[in-house]
């Protein structure tokens, strides 16, 4: 524990006073953090006609499980399959399956690369790796979504269309990955952060607990396996943790990946509904597709509760990760920046 | 098994630098050096004089840039240190932080695909020989252990196997004093129970000297010398390792050797007749150890007037230390107990007296270890 | 395959026969390493550097639709630079990224300070409520609810209070400051800071007391300088992030009102649905440029401190040995 407070004294009415205007400050923090989840759950429990009430309630007058079961049973409601047109498990499992493959796939991966890089490499050729595996840290997605976009159209070309082969009329054979779960996972696997996270973990292990491994006789996969990797369950942790979030929250890559209804995620089909609720801010005719749209849903009984819901089921996967891996997160952070 | 290690040279690429600079001084420049079998090597040497480096090396987890390694008969640059039958202690006992003591000891048998009784057997046999209450640091979490008891389950962990070469890299500098003596004994009846080959590298010239049947002391890569305790300390090759071996400070005088006569400050002494005859006249050096020193009266002439600045008893040895000053330079002598006083009139004991050039550090003269019995 | 070698060997090195010499120990490591590290690489050149080295290519081309793609130098460069809209796109980045900045960068950085004061258990369950994490696609949506003009708890709150009754999202003035609002509640990042702050040993600050320092002047001269490189990594990763913000816009305006907060990569994202491939690539390496300048000035106002250490030559950086 840090100790910008005097241990010694601590019964001086100052040192209290101080001591209590932090707890306060933090509990104030706290409050205002937590007020967003209170109203998110409290809003989904209320009828539909209290939620677009005015002036709106902070405490529901009744608590009714309409909401939930209308995005539930979605399927069974006519008037929202015309909005979305399958049932909202099927954006569930989507999202499930693509972030479970990517950080299952991604952490092997990555924590193989930094292992390597940490203990196998020395010298100049762990130098130019290191900046090879970060190097593309520092690079703004948007610069590569452009040519991402094209390769899981045409992979392995970033071009709009395969090029011919040269002297005959047929193109090159390519894999189409885009619409599938694929264009998502496969760029997600390897991620730069948590490569440097590995790696900052990694260099913590000593030396000499590596090389009594060896002369015990154990292949450098053993090592790995055997020692090393329950060495590092903080750091498989927080980066299991940040990669499930950013995978499963991910919301531009997904909009631009995906189309089909039936392999669109969570986070697509909530926008694709929310866009439906909403005016296009920018073109003449929105009042009126808003009362259309509005009218559509209001029919079918799906109104902010129910986009609650969904926004509930959208942070429970990641709530929960984040309350199975917060016993180490915070021993799994052993970053010292970039330098 | 016998080590052999012929002119052995490895640099280490510095920091920042491209390729291995070949004016970049070596960690390892030309090492030879050869092992009995069944014999214990102490390697010594000040900290950065490579003696880890060469553990490392003949352990295989450092590849030499030229040179061999043989075992027996056989050169190992090809034999991964897995493969190579050493077992190593590690200066931070380097224990497997997520397994208890008996996984620490299990590990090698895992790996090598033993038999689970095979490895609870010789766990076992390893408790009884480790002595009391070992068996219990076998089912702790070795977190939770203290320094001296990891110690003991790395020195476990290394001869379960039973190796043909020990290895020990620093191995009880991290325990306090009193549990660095009985640590040494401990592993020195170990050794001596094993009779297997041993490189035991150390900072402490003591332990050097306890633990091993020779000793290799280094600098800056080099073997300076290799011998017995005795040829080091009264043999010397050069002035380092003059000064490296004995707890209290070699006094350095410099002095002129002219008509069998050797000079120093006011002083004059005649050189005996063996002294005289090898040394040629001009300016050398000359080693006194504190306790080879003669006392004379003032009276008596001929001795040097050492002003003395503090006078030390050590109780425990029954002895009192001068420190002083002769001529300018620094000298203390084992004085006779009850000395007094700003002044003590010394000469050297010719027998016991080093002769180094003055211009280089070698050894031009040394007295070789005397005949106690 | 290695442990049965392993075996073979061990067990003649026992018998004391020759330990039977692999004739290439350094080829077989090198292989052991490949193995390591050839996924990794072969994933970040496929998805990290290809595309990168592409998207330069990409913008000096006619790329849109399908078919033939021709060279085409800097047309789609002027065709971008000339649009009005992606002017006012980058100036609402540039907004966006600043007030974010301003208005949320410190907060995390203060309450990770803070909570270490806490004692060891308080600050435990204090940790699992401040670092919470909410889905910020989630966030966007209750927000979008809150801001409601008709019927949301902000609207219902400042007339409460005697306020007019205000525009919120609707207000091509206050847009970007209401998106960043949200955030000032989301404290994330706090746990790198804190994890940061308790690999500081305690002796530091209890020097520092025998000193006589305070309070903020052990913030200022412990747990600051500690942090600093943490910090610094997470400003630039903060002003990277800010100058690409895409999801909450999109989720909360979509733009509007008439561009207020359309920012510079949902333009991208127009122009990408319009399949103008190159001029869609042209306008974000045009980010990147802005972004790149942003980082660079940054790194070159940081160097100012005359505590900080020399600047390496890139040359040192590629070869210096390791990480350590």
């Amino acid at each position: 524990m840090a100790a910008l407070l005097p241990k010694v004294g601590m019964r001086q009415p100052k040192l209290r006073l101080s001591r209590a205007a932090i707890a306060a400050f933090l509990g104030l923090g706290v409050l205002l953090h937590l007020l967003p989840f209170y109203y998110i759950v409290s809003t989904s429990l209320k009828p539909g006609a209290e939620v677009v009430s005015t002036p709106p309630t902070f405490i529901p007058s009744a608590i009714t499980l309409d909401a939930w079961k209308l995005v539930l049973q979605i399927g069974d409601n006519a008037e929202i399959v015309q909005l979305v047109q399958e049932p909202f498990w099927v954006y569930f499992v989507n999202s499930a399956f693509i972030t479970l493959l990517a950080v299952g796939l991604g952490l092997p991966v990555t924590a193989l690369a930094a292992y390597a890089n940490s203990k196998l490499q020395s010298g100049r050729s762990a130098r130019l790796s290191f900046l090879f595996f970060i190097g593309t840290m520092m690079v703004p997605f948007v610069v590569t979504l452009v040519p991402m976009y094209l390769l899981t159209l045409n992979f392995p070309f970033t071009l709009p269309d395969a090029p011919t082969i040269p002297g005959t009329d047929s193109e090159f054979p390519t894999l189409r990955l885009w619409d599938t779960p694929w264009a998502v996972i496969l760029p997600a696997i390897f991620v730069p952060f948590n490569f440097l996270l590995f790696k900052g973990f990694f260099d913590t292990i000593p030396d000499s607990v590596i090389n009594a491994a060896r002369v015990d006789g154990g292949s450098e996969l053993n090592i790995f396996r055997r020692i090393v990797m329950p060495m590092a369950v903080p750091v498989f942790a927080v980066t299991a943790y940040m990669s499930f979030g950013s995978v499963w929250d991910n919301f531009l890559w997904q909009l631009v990946t995906l189309q089909s209804p039936d392999k669109v995620t969570m986070s697509v089909a909530t926008y694709q509904l929310i866009d439906r609720l909403s005016t296009k801010g920018t073109t003449g005719g929105g009042a009126a597709a808003q009362a259309e749209g509005m009218s559509d849903l209001l029919n079918s009984g799906l109104t902010w509760n129910g986009m609650m819901v969904l926004a509930i089921l959208q942070s429970i996967p990641i709530f929960i990760a984040f309350l199975v891996c917060r016993e180490y997160l915070l021993r799994g952070i052993k970053i010292r920046g970039l330098k | 098994m016998r080590i052999r290690l012929a002119d052995v040279t490895k640099r280490y690429l510095r920091e920042g630098s491209l390729r291995v600079a070949s004016d970049e001084p070596p960690a390892l420049d030309h090492i030879s050096l050869d092992i009995a079998d069944g014999e214990t090597v102490s390697v010594v040497g000040p900290s950065g004089c490579g003696k880890s480096t060469l553990l490392r090396l003949v352990a295989g987890l450092e590849t030499a840039d030229c040179g061999t390694v043989h075992y027996d008969e056989h050169d190992v640059a090809d034999v991964a240190p897995q493969d190579r039958g050493i077992g190593m202690v590690f200066q931070d006992y380097a224990l497997y932080p997520t397994m208890k003591g008996a996984g620490n000891l299990k590990y090698y048998f895992d790996v090598h695909r033993r038999t689970e009784d095979e490895a609870r057997a010789r766990a076992k046999e390893i408790a009884d020989i480790m002595g009391v209450g070992f068996e219990l640091l076998l089912g702790q979490q070795t977190t939770t252990l203290s320094g001296g008891e990891q110690q003991r389950v790395a020195i476990a962990r290394c001869i379960v196997r039973d190796p043909t070469l020990f290895l020990m890299d620093e191995p009880i500098v991290n325990l306090d004093a009193k549990l660095r003596e009985s640590t040494r004994m401990e592993m020195a009846k170990l050794l001596k129970r094993y009779g297997i080959t041993t490189m035991f590298v150390t900072h402490d010239q003591q332990e050097a000297v306890f633990m091993g049947d020779r000793i290799a002391l280094m600098r800056a890569g080099r073997v300076v010398q290799i011998g017995t305790f005795d040829e080091l300390y009264y043999s010397p090759v050069n002035l380092f390792v003059a000064t490296f071996f004995g707890s209290r400070p070699l006094a350095v005088l410099p002095a002129t050797v002219a008509d069998r006569t050797v000079r120093f400050g006011e002083a004059a002494w005649p050189l005996p007749a063996v002294l005289a005859d090898r040394l040629e006249p001009g300016p050398v050096r000359i080693g006194v150890r504190p306790e080879a020193w003669r006392f004379a009266g003032a009276e008596s002439g001929g001795g040097a007037r050492m002003a003395v600045d503090r006078i030390e008893s050590v109780p425990a040895e029954r002895l009192t230390l001068a420190h002083g000053t002769v001529s300018g330079a620094r000298v203390t002598v084992v004085a006779p107990a009850g000395t007094a006083g700003d002044v003590l009139w010394l000469t050297p004991d010719w027998e016991a007296a080093t002769f180094f050039a003055a211009d280089g550090e070698h050894a031009l003269h040394t007295p070789g270890a005397p005949e106690f019995f | 395959m290695t442990t049965d070698t392993a075996v073979a060997d061990a067990t003649a090195a026992e018998d004391g026969a020759q330990p039977p010499a692999t004739p290439s120990r350094s080829r077989r490591r090198r292989r052991q390493l490949w193995i390591f590290l050839a996924p990794a690489v072969l994933l970040n050149l496929v998805w990290g550097w290809y595309p990168l080295a592409t998207s330069f290519v990409l913008s000096f081309t006619d790329a849109r639709l399908r078919g033939d793609v021709t060279f085409t130098g800097f047309e789609s460069y002027e065709r971008m630079i000339n649009d009005p809209l992606v002017a006012q796109a980058f100036r609402v980045s540039i907004i966006f990224a600043v007030l974010s900045i301003v208005l949320t960068f410190v907060v995390p950085i203060l309450v990770a300070i803070l909570l270490m004061e806490m004692p060891r258990r308080t600050m435990r369950w204090m940790m699992l409520l401040w670092f919470l994490p909410l889905s910020s696609v989630g966030t966007a949506i209750l927000w979008r609810y809150v801001y409601n003009t008709d019927y949301g708890l902000l609207q219902s709150i400042a007339t409460g209070l005697g306020f007019d009754r205000q525009p919120f999202l609707n207000s091509s003035d206050q847009v970007l400051f209401w998106l960043v609002i949200p955030g000032l509640v989301l404290y994330g990042p706090g746990l790198i800071y804190l994890a940061t702050l308790q690999s500081v040993p305690t002796s530091y600050y209890e020097a520092a007391e025998i000193e006589g320092a305070g309070f903020w002047r052990k913030i200022w001269t412990i747990s600051l300088p500690r942090m600093r490189p943490v910090i610094l990594m997470m400003l630039m990763f903060a002003v990277i992030g800010n100058l690409q913000q895409f999801e909450w816009p999109m989720l909360m305006t979509d733009g509007g009102p008439g561009g207020a907060s359309r920012t510079a990569v949902m333009y991208v994202y127009d122009i990408l649905n319009q399949l103008r491939y190159a001029d869609a690539t042209a306008l974000s390496i045009l980010l990147f440029a802005l972004i790149m300048l942003v980082v660079a000035v940054m790194r070159f106002a940081i160097r100012e401190d005359p505590d900080a250490p020399p600047r390496r030559s890139l040359r040192e950086l590629v070869t210096r040995k390791g990480d350590h």
